[in-house]
Parts: structure tokens; C-alpha cells; sequence
């Protein structure tokens, strides 16, 4: 056991000395990829606050059933109260025409308009706010009361959900691909990284083989190598994105705001972040793996 | 401790540099295979250090037939072996002391313990005042005890090493020799080869000379 300890820590050292060896030439080649990997990472953080945003206003979804203009209060309180019994509705509250007509009165820019009338022309409304936001939900619950007596119009504006959380869905299979051919490239990359570093240091793996380094030996410095190329390319890529992230909610909050939204693109969380970064790391790995293994059997 | 039985090597190509070749070395002795260019003393101590396969016959190491032992099996052989080779082969972008660590940074030493025993180990070929010397800023002689610095630094039973005074003058081959008598001294097996006959005379060796591939004859050098 301890001796298997020391061939890694001496691996490990090995392999952190490669990266010391040149620092500047490690650190752009980091870098390049770290600006790759930063894109998928800022990308579906954006994606993941849009998407959490449409659910928060999926949340507020309201139906609106405005009742035939000659119904009276009775027949609204009966029907609210049979609303308020459907599956799917969390509640009914119902908006009799007088304080429709109340609310419209009290706006100034109506004034002329609310003063040309004769009567009141309104209907009363029952507002429904139903259980689940789903636009499929949504639709059945508004031709079910559509379709009951004394219902004169069902409004439920649900359509730009349903386009907004298909945009959302378009968005997420286009970031699964590009990271999916990310996947390949820190494979590629790191691989051909690896290639590199064995042809570099030809002369000193044949003199330790003549000597008597084993296979092992020879490959798991580059194995290390490759693990610590793709965990520090990923901690780069993370550094790359939060930069962005910060920097983009400089500019979209306040713009957010000027629409009545609260909106900011979340920060990855602790544990997306090291995710990301042990997921970057096993492919990079995996690379050096490959490229290692086939080098060494085309000594 | 290294026992050849009808050993040849032909390499490809044809060219046979060994034929039935059969020799047997006792541990603690100090043995020089002798002869002329091309008669086979490298390939004879490359097949004992298991840098090569002998085509027919069996080579023995320490009990081990090589014939039975896969890569991972050689690479502990040469392991346990200290080997000279005729070009050196020291790495020119580490350091004297570097090139020393190399054995027994494969043998997985602990660092500390390693590094003591490569500052001893170049302190006994005289090369411990250039221990952060470049090995192509060193002379050829010097270059030769680093070549054995490395060679004996993970402390080896048996140490081959192939034309060690080649390419050096009288005085340097003599004290190179020297060193290798007083390895054979605390009971490490020497075989090396050899056709400077005059540094050989300076040393007690059991010479086996080697013509053709074909061992010729095996003497007691007084």
C-alpha cells in the first residue's frame, strides 16, 4: 500500500513538473480550452434562469372567465363556487361588473372613454387560479369552463408560454450537443496534449525503459498529466463564465427591471460547478488514457 | 547467478552475433568478455540485462529463465541490475543529479531517501561537486562515472556494463576500472566487456573471450 501511495505521489509530481516545466505554453493551451468549455457552462446557466423564470410565471398563471353581460351576482356566486370545486383550481375569486367598472373608473387616461358610456357595460369575472401552469393544463381547464352554462368567453393568455418553454427546450438540445462535441474535443485535445508530451520526452522514456520503468510507470505521469490539463482547463472555463455571468447581470437586471421583472442569470452552484469540473477532468483523463496506451505500444 | 545454456542470437536480417553460447558466472565475481569489434560482447550482455531475447538457448538471471519473463517481468530484471551502456544514454535536459534520480525514482523510492542516495552515489564516482551540472558540460570520462553513478545508485547485485573505458585515455580507463574492482569488492557481480586489454590488466578479472559469436576461451586474469 505505501508503495503504491509513493509511485503516485511520485507520479503526481512528476506530472505537475510537466506542467511547471513550461508555464506560459501550459497556461494558453488551459486557457484556449478554458474559453471553450466556458460557453456550454454560461449557456445553460442562462437557459437554466430562463427556464426557471417561465416556471415562476407559469406559477402566476390566472384564467379569466367572464360570464354572459345579463348573468346577476346569484348566478355568479354559483358560479364561482361550482369553479372553485373543478379539478385543477386552486381557487376562484370572483370580479363582480361593478368593481370592474370601479377599477377602469379610477384610471385617468379612461376618463373620457368610462364617461361616454351609458351603463355599465361589463361582465362579471371569475378569476381561476389553476393548480398547474402547463399550457396543455391550461388549455383543457379553459374548454372545460368554456363549455359551461352561463360562461360567455374563457381567456387563459398562455400561448407565449408555450412558445417561450419551446424556445427553452430548442435551446437545451442545442447546448446538449455542444457539449457533446466539447465532450469529443477535450478527448481529441487533451489526447493529442499527451501525444505531444510523449514524443518531447521520447529520449527520456527510452532510457527508463532500458533501465527498467515499467509501462506503468511510464504512462501514469501522463494519465495525471491529463487529469490536471482538463480539472484546470474546466476551473478556467468556470472562472470564464461567472466573469460573464457577473458582467451580463450588470446589464440585464436593471433592463429586467425596466419591464417589471426581477431577472438575473443564476450562478452555477457549488455542486454544478464541481461536477462540471470532475466530468471535464474524467474526459480529459480519458484522452491521456488512450493516447498514452497507444504510444506506449508503438515503443 | 547468470547462467547462459546454447544461446544464440541472430538478429533480423540474418546476422547472427551469438551461437551456442554457454557460460555460467558466479555472484561476486568480476568477469570481462573480451574480443573484437562485432563479436558479439554487446549482444551477450544485452541478452544477461534482458534488452534482448536470445533466439535459441536459455539465459538465466538469479534462477529466472528470460525466456519465461513477459515486459513486465524484464523491467523488474533490469530493475535489480545496474547498467553502463557504451553511449551513456544520460538524459541532456536534466541534471547530473537528475540523471542519478532516474533508477530510483522508477523504483518508487521516497523522495528524501532517494536523494540521499544519489548524492552518495555521485560523491562515490567523484561527481558530487557537479551534481547540478548539465551531463553535457562534462567530459567524457566524467560523463562515464555519471553513467555509473546511475548504474549503482539503486545498489545492485549484478552490474553490466558494456565497453565502460572506451573512448578514454589510459589514466581515466584505469581509474574507471578501479571503480569497478571496488564495487566487486563489497560483493556486487561485475561483467563487463572490453577490448582495452591494458586498463583490463589493472583489475583481477575472469576474462571470456568471444570470437564470431562463439565464446573461445575462458581464463583468470592475475
Amino acid at each position: 500500500m505505501k508503495a503504491f501511495v509513493t509511485a503516485h505521489r511520485n507520479a503526481l509530481r512528476r506530472a505537475l513538473a510537466q506542467l511547471a516545466s513550461q508555464p506560459w505554453g501550459s497556461l494558453l493551451s488551459l486557457s484556449v480550452l478554458g474559453c471553450a468549455l466556458a460557453i456550454p457552462l454560461a449557456l445553460h446557466s442562462t437557459l437554466s434562469s430562463i427556464k426557471s423564470a417561465t416556471y415562476r410565471m407559469g406559477a402566476d398563471a390566472e384564467v379569466n372567465v367572464f360570464m354572459d353581460p345579463k348573468a346577476t351576482l346569484e348566478d355568479a356566486n354559483a358560479l364561482r363556487a361550482k369553479l372553485s370545486t373543478l379539478r385543477g383550481v386552486t381557487s376562484a375569486r370572483l370580479v363582480t361588473k361593478e368593481a370592474a367598472l370601479e377599477t377602469l373608473n379610477k384610471r385617468p387616461q379612461l376618463a373620457d372613454l368610462m364617461g361616454s358610456l351609458d351603463g355599465n357595460p361589463l361582465p362579471h369575472a371569475i378569476i381561476l387560479k389553476p393548480e398547474r401552469s402547463e399550457p396543455a393544463t391550461l388549455e383543457r381547464l379553459r374548454a372545460e369552463v368554456n363549455q359551461l352554462p352561463g360562461v360567455d368567453r374563457v381567456s387563459a393568455d398562455f400561448e407565449w408560454l408555450r412558445k417561450l418553454r419551446r424556445i427553452v427546450a430548442l435551446g437545451e438540445a442545442v447546448i446538449l450537443a455542444a457539449a457533446l462535441l466539447l465532450s469529443v474535443a477535450v478527448v481529441l485535445v487533451i489526447g493529442n496534449t499527451i501525444r505531444l508530451e510523449v514524443l518531447t520526452r521520447r529520449d527520456e522514456i527510452a532510457v527508463s525503459t532500458l533501465i527498467g520503468a515499467s509501462t506503468s510507470f511510464v504512462r501514469r505521469p501522463f494519465l495525471y498529466f491529463g487529469f490536471l490539463a482538463g480539472a484546470l482547463s474546466a476551473l478556467l472555463g468556470w472562472g470564464i463564465a461567472v466573469g460573464g455571468i457577473a458582467w451580463a447581470n450588470t446589464h440585464l437586471s436593471p433592463l429586467a427591471t425596466e419591464y417589471g421583472i426581477q431577472f438575473s442569470i443564476q450562478l452555477p452552484s457549488v455542486f454544478e460547478a464541481t461536477a462540471y469540473i470532475l466530468a471535464i477532468a474524467c474526459l480529459a483523463l480519458l484522452g491521456a488514457t488512450f493516447s498514452a496506451t497507444t504510444m506506449a505500444r508503438q515503443r | 547467478m547468470i547462467r547462459l545454456v546454447e544461446a544464440s542470437k541472430r538478429y533480423p536480417g540474418g546476422h547472427e552475433a551469438l551461437t551456442a553460447v554457454s557460460l555460467d558466472i558466479s555472484a561476486g565475481e568480476f568477469v570481462a568478455v573480451t574480443g573484437q569489434t562485432g563479436a558479439g560482447k554487446s549482444t551477450l550482455l544485452k541478452l544477461i540485462a534482458g534488452l534482448e531475447r536470445a533466439t535459441s538457448g536459455d539465459v538465466l538471471v538469479n534462477g529466472q529463465n528470460l525466456k519465461s519473463l513477459g515486459p513486465a517481468g524484464l523491467a523488474v530484471l533490469r530493475r535489480s541490475l545496474g547498467i553502463v551502456f557504451q553511449d551513456h544514454k544520460l538524459l541532456f535536459d536534466r541534471s547530473a543529479f537528475d540523471n542519478v534520480m532516474l533508477p530510483l525514482e522508477i523504483a518508487d523510492f521516497p523522495v528524501k531517501e532517494a536523494q540521499r542516495r544519489a548524492r552518495a552515489a555521485l560523491d562515490k564516482v567523484g561527481l558530487l561537486a557537479r551534481e547540478k551540472a548539465n551531463p553535457i558540460s562534462l567530459s567524457g570520462g566524467e560523463q562515464q562515472r555519471l553513467c555509473i553513478a546511475r548504474a549503482i545508485v539503486s545498489r545492485p547485485a549484478i552490474l553490466i556494463a558494456d565497453e565502460p573505458t572506451g573512448n578514454l585515455d589510459a589514466d581515466y580507463a584505469s581509474a574507471i576500472m578501479g571503480l569497478f574492482r571496488s564495487f566487486n569488492q563489497v560483493g556486487v557481480t561485475v561483467v563487463l566487456s572490453t577490448h582495452d586489454l591494458p586498463a583490463l590488466a589493472t583489475v583481477q578479472a575472469r576474462r571470456i573471450e568471444l570470437k564470431d559469436g562463439r565464446v573461445l576461451a575462458g581464463e583468470a586474469l592475475a
